[in-house]
């Protein structure tokens, strides 16, 4: 069974943050905050590219999650996984044209009894998300549940 | 100080999860495939709780500058699947915010804090 010898492994992704892709990400949310999706409105306000919205560290650290997901012995647990807990951490913002380096570090591994007696793991990941500047825009604690039988 | 409430409402559309799991890259299967998802312990496709989150986040910024948002922690209580109506009621005390999600089909789907500065 998978140990402790995965915890310290380590996933590292770039994603280069696009204004195209930001307005598919708020359009799916319904969400019409002109911080996103104008360009103008955000120019004229502090002359900057528009802004990403926070959640989307989701998707500049997806794949490092999906690196981790796809590790050969991680990947067996995927059926049974889901999202327990969530947590970021923002620290910059991030706008359309940032390149953002994510490392996600497997950082804790134990296992939970639930009510019924079903005794379920738990992965934390830890994620921290930098810019080509490198400063720290985001760090986040992924919890994820592996259900069990 | 005055605590200040707010609460909003989302339907999730009956295709959410295959819209996210597009915008978002999270394909597992569990968003996408009906019989995977019963296969696995599921009552069928769920929706990604990095969405609910998402909606969340857009219920906390409210159209506002994103930069207030400095952090949130959740915790998913329940599955959310296509065709829920979520409420979302968050307290806030200063920057410290309180929210809770609640299905209208049952009982809460996330709780939650966030700070807003």
């Amino acid at each position: 069974m998978l140990g402790d010898n995965i915890i310290g492994r380590k996933y590292e992704s770039d994603y280069e943050v696009s204004y195209e892709k930001v307005k598919e990400y708020v359009r799916v949310l319904d969400d019409q905050n002109p911080h996103y999706t104008d360009r103008e409105f955000v120019k004229s306000l502090d002359g900057g590219h528009p802004y990403a919205p926070p959640t989307f560290a989701a998707i500049y650290c997806q794949p490092a999650m999906n690196h981790l997901y796809f590790d050969p012995e991680f990947s067996k647990l995927v059926p049974r996984l889901v999202h327990g807990e969530q947590e970021y951490h923002f620290h910059e913002p991030v706008r359309a044209g940032d390149k953002i380096h994510t490392i996600a570090v497997i950082d804790n591994n134990y296992t939970k009894t639930n009510q019924a007696g079903k005794v379920h793991r738990i992965f934390e990941i830890r994620t921290t998300s930098s810019n080509q500047d490198g400063q720290t825009v985001c760090t986040g604690l992924y919890t994820l549940v592996i259900r069990g039988e | 100080m005055m605590a200040k409430e707010k609460r909003s409402n989302t339907i999730i559309g009956k295709y959410m999860p295959y819209y996210y799991a597009g915008a978002s890259l999270d394909f597992n299967l569990i968003h996408i495939d009906q019989e995977y998802a019963k296969a696995n312990g599921l009552p069928g496709i769920i929706l990604q709780g990095m969405c609910t989150m998402a909606l969340t986040a857009k219920h906390l910024i409210d159209n506002g500058n994103p930069a207030q948002l400095r952090s949130i922690k959740v915790r998913f209580l329940n599955p959310v699947l296509p065709e829920d109506e979520l409420i979302f009621d968050s307290i806030a005390n200063g920057p410290d915010v309180s929210v809770v999600v609640k299905n209208k089909n049952g009982g809460r789907v996330l709780k939650g804090k966030a700070t807003l500065k």
